[in-house]
């Protein structure tokens, strides 16, 4: 019996069969890929996009120049130097540096950074494509480039 | 064959003797993708050390960072809370099952089965989306820290890992549709790359490789780390010794990981999720090794301190790359167009073997 079954299994060829009627449904089930970039994938919270500075709501930088980041970076993709400010007694940084071709997007930086809110995050932007090496080379005021602006700039347009 | 050749998973080299369609000998070339890790770290602090193991073997990140920081830990006799180790199981089980299905889809399409490589890159989808959620990446994900876990778990998450596991079954069938019975599927690999179990043993062969060729030795049951013997699973065996029975032993693998990871997210105690840890890490002068089972097979650090916050050796012991070293046996004899099919059924990771 069990020899006659298998071949004729074998004989009406069930397993090709079987495996087609997967593929079939498949061809004509739902389809899960979208068409980048006219529909684009929402990111998660904790999405690692490109660096960026963050300012506070009073559109004053975060940045106590601290240096924290540098200290946690593993591959060494700042360099920043601060002054204090006379007036308000504060650091600020004069020099922030950072070298998105070094980044390893490890988020080490924005653990280490003491201010709250963390004045340097993981922002939502991914497109970092550019023709220009020395674009990924970051000065402090692209570090507060987002959307469109940092597009211009990875494109080789003005710098701010 | 090689280095640049689509079956070889990254930049191997394979020197092939051939007689006719035979294989006589085959010498694996490695080093192509050498960017001296290990050296690297010895000038970086611990805590910078994590993210770049997940460099090593880019499809399991997670389980790199769990070999380094288990070392670590051990090194400092840390005691991580229970509810890290179980957040840890779930995320380096979470990572088998990405790796065995990335390994699937590979693996198959060196066979020639395409749509199975669709099939299961599309299944993995849903666990490299949830390791994104938890933190941020998807390959290199740098899940874990020294201590314990940079995140906790919230409801939306486990309600999604919950549907994501509902759903694996009925996907797994379907490739097993595909595959299983499937008569070219069985003839290209019923029978070829024999080892067995004492030259498994020889060759120093972990990992699903060995389980398929009937020794059970999974170190997450025989030397229990990180709270896995508070979980109830079966160590897949089989005793064939060929390709076929290591693609039957992975996928039995996902249904326990799947069983290892509805536990834990059942049991999952409440309490802190990192140890406490100085921001500076000293660790104290020593040196220890320590090994997991991941995805790919024994994984190990062996990591000697001087005192200071940077290692003064690692040194890692890499699945993939004494998994490789069996190929030549595995291929004695067999036909040429079953290399790509056997080096398949290995699972190698150039990251891993070449550091
Ligand atoms: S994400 Fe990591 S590699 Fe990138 S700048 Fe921050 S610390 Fe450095
Ligand atoms: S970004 Fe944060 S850590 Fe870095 S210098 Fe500024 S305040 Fe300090």
């Amino acid at each position: 019996m069990n020899k006659v079954s298998r071949f004729l299994k074998t004989f009406f060829l069930v397993d090709i069969l079987r495996g087609l009627a997967v593929t079939m449904r498949f061809y004509f089930g739902r389809k899960i890929t979208i068409q980048y970039p006219e529909e684009v994938q929402p990111s998660p919270e904790r999405f690692k996009g490109i660096l960026r500075l963050y300012k506070d709501e009073n559109g004053k930088p975060l940045c106590i120049a601290c240096k924290a980041c540098r200290r946690a970076c593993g591959t060494n993709c700042f360099d920043i130097e601060g002054v204090r400010d006379p007036g308000t007694r504060t650091m600020r940084p004069v020099k922030y540096d950072w070298k998105l071709d070094r980044c390893t997007f490890c988020g080490l930086c924005v653990e280490a950074c003491p201010t709250t809110p963390k004045s340097i995050r993981f922002s939502e932007e991914f497109r970092m494509a550019t023709a220009d090496k020395s674009r990924l080379h970051f000065h402090l005021e692209d570090m507060y480039l987002k959307g469109k602006d940092l597009q211009k700039f990875f494109q080789g347009g003005s710098k701010t | 064959m090689g280095p640049q050749h689509p079956s070889t998973h990254g930049v191997l080299r394979l020197k092939v003797s051939v007689d006719n369609e035979l294989v006589l000998k085959i010498e694996p070339v490695v080093g192509y993708l050498h960017r001296g890790m290990e050296k690297l770290w010895e000038s970086l602090t611990y805590a910078q050390v994590v993210p770049m193991t997940d460099r090593l073997d880019y499809i399991a990140a997670v389980s790199n960072n769990l070999a380094f920081v288990l070392a670590v830990e051990k090194l400092m006799g840390l005691e991580i809370p229970k509810r890290a180790q179980y957040i840890r199981v779930i995320l380096a089980e979470i990572q088998r099952l990405a790796s065995h299905l990335a390994w699937l889809g590979f693996m198959a399409n060196d066979i020639g089965a395409i749509s199975v490589l669709l099939f299961g890159f599309e299944d993995r989808e849903d666990f490299l989306d949830i390791l994104e959620i938890y933190a941020g990446g998807r390959l290199t994900v740098h899940g874990l820290r020294i201590g314990g876990v940079p995140y906790d778990l919230d409801e939306a998450l486990i309600a999604l890992i919950r549907k994501s596991l509902d759903d694996l079954p009925k996907k797994i069938k379907d490739i097993e549709t595909l595959l299983t019975k499937n008569r070219i599927w069985r003839h290209r690999t019923e029978g070829i790359g024999l080892i067995s179990a004492a030259e498994a043993i020889e060759y120093g062969l972990t990992g699903p490789a060995l389980r398929a060729s009937g020794v059970a030795w999974d170190i997450r049951k025989d030397i229990p780390y990180s709270s896995y013997q508070d979980f109830d699973f079966e160590v897949p065996v089989l005793r064939g010794g060929d390709v076929y029975d290591r693609y039957l032993v992975r996928l039995e693998e996902i249904r326990q990981s799947t069983r290892i990871i509805r536990q834990a997210l059942d049991k999952l105690p409440a309490g802190e999720i990192m140890a406490k840890v100085p921001r500076v890490l000293k660790i104290p002068a020593g040196e220890v090794f320590h090994s997991i089972e991941a995805p790919k097979g024994e994984l190990g650090f062996y990591v000697r301190s001087n005192g200071t916050d940077k290692p003064e050796r690692v040194k890692m012991k890499s699945p993939s790359f004494i998994n490789l070293q069996s190929l030549p046996l595995m291929c004695r004899g067999n036909l040429f167009s079953d290399i790509v099919g056997i080096l398949g059924s290995l699972d190698i990771v150039l990251g891993e073997i070449d550091k």
